[in-house]
């Protein structure tokens, strides 16, 4: 039991060493320009979620039709 | 059959013992109020609670999957998102009802934090850190310092990061995430007519781009090219080891895409669709999540309903083939586990008969006059086969016909009289109007008299 504690405790230390807060304002001069600068990253992201999305449907189907 | 009845059996222990059960239950209380007096916070609490019932829930769900097959699954992956889901909640109503802040994961009472907290005068110097992550937070202004009410008071709320808010990191999101899209398409995959279930993985597809784009920031965008602040934190504890976070001011720092706005993702308040269309109604991070859940959890769990009306044990259906789908739900529902060891004697030749059972792990021998020198070995059963039928059908004598032992460790469907003789009438007043069961049953019975009369 005390090793899942400091198991638990430990992993707190490493992989929260600092908060995060998703929460309030963005930093200074950060913008749409920015988020223009990184669709290249959405639309790929877009593109490997529809293709996942799409490979999982037809192995779906496919296994429902034979 | 009704849902409640279906469901109460589904989330019933069948697989574990009651003693086990209450065994755990018994430290699963001592270690939680063991937590609760140590003045340990909620978190270690809840998972002081939780520990104990881990092993017997994996075990438990295990068994379900063996027994009920995908429905299993199903169900377990349900109680998943449930449990996922009501993290985001509380989250929110942390936020909205208990004048929570978002920072998390949590600050922790680590050495910096500890020593601001000496300099703040709140702490004993020769408090070590605990390394506790803090449960409340007072309010920090936009120039990092607290902010007081009317009242002159300085504003407490919750560490709005739900109960488990060290696990509040990208990488968690994202595996859960993904979790749940493959895991609800693995769902599908068995069930591909549950239009819930798809309406699940469409939620899940698009919440799989959020967190998908949020999650390569984090770990990739890493030039420092906006000005900002991080927030400065002192911790001390209040009450036994729940401690607070005091914000102590800010430190100029130069962030990253995602510290600077990419944390806010796609769609919610300050993110990229807020930034590109000036639309400022977008609700924040955790109330858009919270949405999201909620959008995947109601229609998986009402995915889950719909499958679970018709849930079949898979051994009941190789015993019983015949019956009708609604006839294999009611007799799943009806049987009892039973468990023996490797060399139990399940019933002895002689024996009063008042049950019969299917094989559901495991494998065991039936004798004719076991331990007499005339003993014989007449079958050996597998799994999804039916012993103990005879003594039922035999109702003047109404007794064992031979001995079964367990051959190796048993696990067994038990049937009741009442409900085989049912089986055996077939077509009539019954619950069980299968007559092909009942000509199966009769058939079987002639195989066994044949191997007694070769024996």
């Amino acid at each position: 039991m005390l090793s899942t504690i400091r198991l638990f405790i430990l992993s707190t230390v490493f992989l929260a060493t600092q908060s995060l807060a998703a929460a309030g304002p963005t930093a200074k001069g950060f913008g749409a320009d920015d988020w223009l600068d990184k669709l290249y990253v959405v639309f790929t992201v877009i593109g490997l979620v529809a293709i996942i999305t799409t490979i999982l449907v037809i192995l779906i189907l496919r296994k429902n039709n034979n | 059959m009704s849902m409640t009845k279906t469901l109460s059996r589904f989330f019933s222990f069948e697989a574990v013992s009651v003693r086990t059960v209450a065994a755990t239950a018994a430290m699963s209380y001592i270690l939680q109020i063991n937590a609760i007096i140590a003045g340990e916070p909620l978190y270690l609490i809840a998972l002081y609670t939780l520990l104990p019932w881990l092993p017997i829930a994996f075990y438990e769900g295990i068994w379900k999957v063996k027994n009920y097959a995908a429905v299993a699954f199903l169900g377990i992956f349900t109680v998943m998102q449930i449990g996922h889901f009501a993290e985001h909640l509380i989250q929110v109503l942390q936020i909205d009802l208990a004048n929570g802040t978002v920072a998390c994961p949590p600050p922790i009472d680590n050495i910096a934090n500890a020593a601001r907290g000496v300099v703040l005068g709140a702490r004993d110097a020769l408090l070590e850190p605990s390394f506790y992550s803090v449960e409340q937070i007072i309010k920090p202004g936009k120039d990092g310092m607290p902010i007081t009410g009317s009242d002159g008071q300085l504003l407490w709320g919750s560490a709005a990061c739900a109960v488990f808010g060290q696990l509040d990191l990208e990488v968690v999101h994202l595996i859960w995430e993904l979790i749940g899209l493959f895991g609800t398409a693995a769902c599908l995959y068995f069930f591909p007519r549950n239009i819930f279930l798809w309406l699940a993985f469409a939620g899940l597809s698009w919440h799989a781009l959020e967190h998908l784009t949020i999650t390569y920031f984090y770990y990739f965008a890493q030039e420092t090219l906006w000005e900002g602040f991080r927030q400065l934190w002192a911790t001390y504890p209040t009450v036994g080891n729940s401690y607070v976070a005091h914000p102590v001011g800010k430190e100029e720092a130069m962030l990253n895409f995602y510290h600077a706005g990419g944390k806010f993702g796609l769609m919610a308040k300050h993110g990229m669709f807020h930034q590109l269309t000036g639309f400022a109604g977008m609700p924040g991070r955790a109330h858009l999540h919270m949405g999201y859940n909620m959008a995947i959890t109601i229609p998986t769990v009402l995915g889950f309903l719909m499958e679970i009306r018709v849930i079949k044990n898979k051994y009941i259906e190789q015993a019983f083939g015949k019956l009708s789908s609604t006839e294999l739900v009611d007799l799943s529902l009806r049987v009892k586990n039973r468990k023996f060891a490797k060399g139990d004697t399940v019933f002895s030749q002689g024996d009063v008969a008042n049950n019969c059972f299917v094989i559901s792990q495991g494998s065991a021998e039936i004798y004719l006059n076991k331990g007499e020198s005339n003993e014989t070995l007449i079958a050996t059963l597998v799994s999804g086969q039916i012993f103990g039928e005879m003594g039922l059908l035999d109702k003047t004598a109404n007794k064992r016909t031979a001995t079964v032992v367990a051959l190796s460790k048993l696990e067994c469907l038990e049937i009741d009289a009442e409900t085989f003789a049912d089986l055996a009438a077939g077509g009539g007043s019954g619950d069980f109007q299968s007559d092909s069961t009942s000509a199966n049953i009769k058939n079987l019975v002639e195989v066994r008299l044949a191997e007694n009369r070769n024996a």
